[in-house]
């Protein structure tokens, strides 16, 4: 029997192998075999990131004679720190053998642009008599935020503004904004805040007229 | 204590972004079917949030409100079958008795069997391979 951990970005499984328990747990507990699975996400809904953390999975095993298993209680816990909010919570413990199904998601809608975030993820199952079960730490994703990119529209007139790159420092965005659409018609210069998350960038959360051009942010500061 | 198990716990585990050949369709699909998935009647935030999920997973218009559908069944069914599994573990400690594991777990298997068929079915050939794309990058991501 084996066990998991996926993310989103990732996904894992824990190869709980007959007796690997007892290479951690000794006595009345090396008998527990556990098979869990993990997986970690992190998106963009057009107005706020969200992360969600999944740890799921049970224990299998029959208690040795002699033992007293029934008070052996397992509880799921999920480390989904998104940015500013987030972190770790428990879930219920619950006999050992129960089915575990546990989810933590997080929502942060307020990203200062240029500010770069980190998620960091884990899920684990804790054991009331041997402690740590199994664990899926995953590795940080340390680079998702909102670039901030200034523009400048090389036609005038029209609702279909052809932009350049209006970067004071020089610096090309990593994720430029092609076109705007403006009711009013091209202006010349824009500022616009685009969401990404690693290398996926996403639509610009909102693009506003500026008499000039401005300093960008790359994903990666 | 809880530090000491750290190594040998991650000796076991299988990182599907490092061996993504060893993890099941099955279970990966399990896993984003559980996290996409939303109860019938979501509430507004909710619905957002699974949107967004939907169309990271390459499904939209058509085939993202078909899903959600089929979605929903699952996630009620799924909870009905871990709430019924866990009561018979109660039970079957209270009678000094082992649950039946493996009947739930084919039974749990089987439900993601039928909902991947369920939405190969109904999904766009475009769709059925975005999705499909989604869960493989998942686990290898």
């Amino acid at each position: 029997m084996k066990s998991i951990a996926i993310r989103l970005l990732c996904l894992q499984l824990l190869a709980g192998l007959p007796g690997a328990v007892g290479v951690f747990a000794q006595g009345c507990s090396s008998w527990m075999t556990p098979a869990y699975s993990s997986y970690s996400s992190l998106t963009w809904s057009g107005t706020s990131f969200n992360s969600s953390v999944l740890v799921e999975g049970t224990t299998s095993g029959t208690c040795p004679l002699g033992c007293s298993c029934s008070g052996v209680r397992h509880y799921p816990r999920a480390n989904n720190q998104l940015g500013p909010v987030g972190g770790w919570s428990t879930g219920n413990l619950v006999p050992w053998n129960s089915y575990i199904s546990y989810q933590d998601d997080q929502t942060w809608d307020d990203p200062v642009p240029g500010d770069v975030y980190d998620f960091e993820s884990e899920g684990e199952i804790e054991c009331t008599a041997v402690g740590l079960f199994a664990m899926f730490p995953f590795p940080d994703l340390d680079d998702w935020g909102e670039a901030v990119t200034y523009t400048e529209s090389t036609t005038a007139g029209g609702k279909s503004c052809p932009q350049a790159n209006a970067c004071l420092n020089t610096t090309l965005p990593e994720c430029p904004v092609t076109l705007v659409i403006d009711q009013a018609g091209c202006f010349p210069f824009y500022l616009t805040y685009v969401p990404y998350i690693g290398t996926a960038c996403f639509w610009a959360n909102s693009s506003q007229r500026v008499s000039e051009p401005g300093v960008c942010t790359t994903k990666a500061q | 204590m809880l530090h000491t198990h750290s190594a040998p716990l991650s000796d076991q585990v299988i990182d599907g972004a490092t061996h993504p050949e060893l993890i099941p369709d099955s279970t990966a699909y399990r896993l984003v079917f559980i996290v996409i998935g939303e109860p019938p009647n979501p509430a507004p935030q909710k619905t957002v949030l699974q949107t967004a999920r939907l169309n990271a997973a390459g499904l939209t218009g058509n085939d993202a409100q078909a899903a959600i559908g089929i979605l929903a069944t699952f996630k009620t069914k799924y909870a009905d079958l871990v709430t019924s599994y866990n009561q018979a573990v109660m039970g079957a400690q209270q009678a000094g008795a082992a649950p039946d594991l493996p009947a739930f777990l084919a039974s749990r298997d089987a439900l993601v069997q039928s909902t991947r068929d369920a939405l190969m079915s109904i999904l766009t050939p475009q769709g059925a391979a975005s999705l499909d794309s989604y869960v493989q990058h998942e686990n290898n991501a």
